[in-house]
């Protein structure tokens, strides 16, 4: 009994690292990198992403309780491209805007990269469906 | 050796994901570093035309940044200019304009730019003067 217990706490462990470790990658280096280029400051940037981190963190942990059971194989698929989608999400569809001002004018600039972000999503699912073969070889095996 | 799949998916998504990034990076990095001589707009008059009041003037565009710009397009009031391909070097083109549109365009008072980083990035930029 306490074992499983064990168990149990050592793939929620598991889980909320797993959730920090996406949610830095998705919701936080990659952002932070494409919109600190176009001066957003980080401070507004990491309050504004700071919800996403409880949802990385419980994707995480559902994914690691469900571990070798079927079911997790279309979940691990789905959530990286739902990681895709809420990078999406966070840079605005993929459509970057900033006001600069250069004395005496004031330049608003409007830039589209919804190309490298479609780019993210496609390369996540083919990572997801290499992800949930890995889980269909251990089910198959035991 | 599902493991090793991985790890070389993961290696090939960071290289396309820094390939398709490198454009918009380098561009953004000449923006950054250079604002306000990365692309120059220079107005020549040339010859005024009273009769039609209209004036022909020499619009050149200087543009010091690494990545080609294409599609290039500028829009002021009375008139518009489109370049195919832009990349380092200046580039002119006699036209012929309304008169009340020359101050417009010298001053910079409203302007609307837009071009694509190197085809990949699309990208718009509305100047207006303050004051």
């Amino acid at each position: 009994m306490s074992a499983k217990i064990i168990d149990v706490v050592k793939k929620v462990i598991h889980g909320i690292v797993l959730g920090i470790i996406y949610y830095l990658l998705y919701g936080y280096l990659l952002p932070s990198i494409i919109l600190g280029f176009a001066h957003v400051e980080l401070e507004v940037l990491t309050l504004r992403l700071l919800p996403y981190l409880g949802l990385f963190v419980s994707l995480g942990i559902v994914e690691e309780l469900l571990k070798n059971h079927p079911v997790s194989i279309p979940f691990r698929m789905l959530t990286k491209v739902m990681y895709a989608l809420i990078l999406m999400a966070i840079l605005n569809g993929g459509v970057i805007s900033t006001t600069l001002s250069i004395e005496p004018y004031i330049m608003h600039v409007r830039i589209d990269i919804t190309l490298l972000l479609y780019m993210i999503i496609i390369l996540s699912l083919i990572y997801g469906v290499i992800d949930s073969l890995s889980i269909v070889r251990k089910v198959t095996k035991s | 050796m599902l493991t090793v799949v991985k790890v070389g998916i993961a290696v090939l998504s960071a290289l396309i994901v820094m390939a398709l990034l490198s454009p918009l990076l380098i561009f953004l990095v000449d923006v950054i570093t250079n604002p306000t001589s990365v692309i120059q707009l220079g107005v020549e008059r040339v010859k005024y035309d009273v009769l039609n009041q209209s004036v022909k003037v020499v619009l050149s565009l200087y543009y010091n940044g690494s990545i080609p710009l294409i599609n290039v397009s500028i829009e002021w009031p009375g008139g518009n200019i489109h370049f195919d391909e832009v990349s380092k070097g200046i580039y002119r083109e006699v036209i012929t304009i309304p008169i009340e549109s020359l101050t417009a365009l010298q001053d910079l008072r409203s302007l609307n730019m837009s071009f694509s980083v190197g085809g990949l990035y699309p990208v718009t930029i509305s100047i207006g003067k303050v004051g």
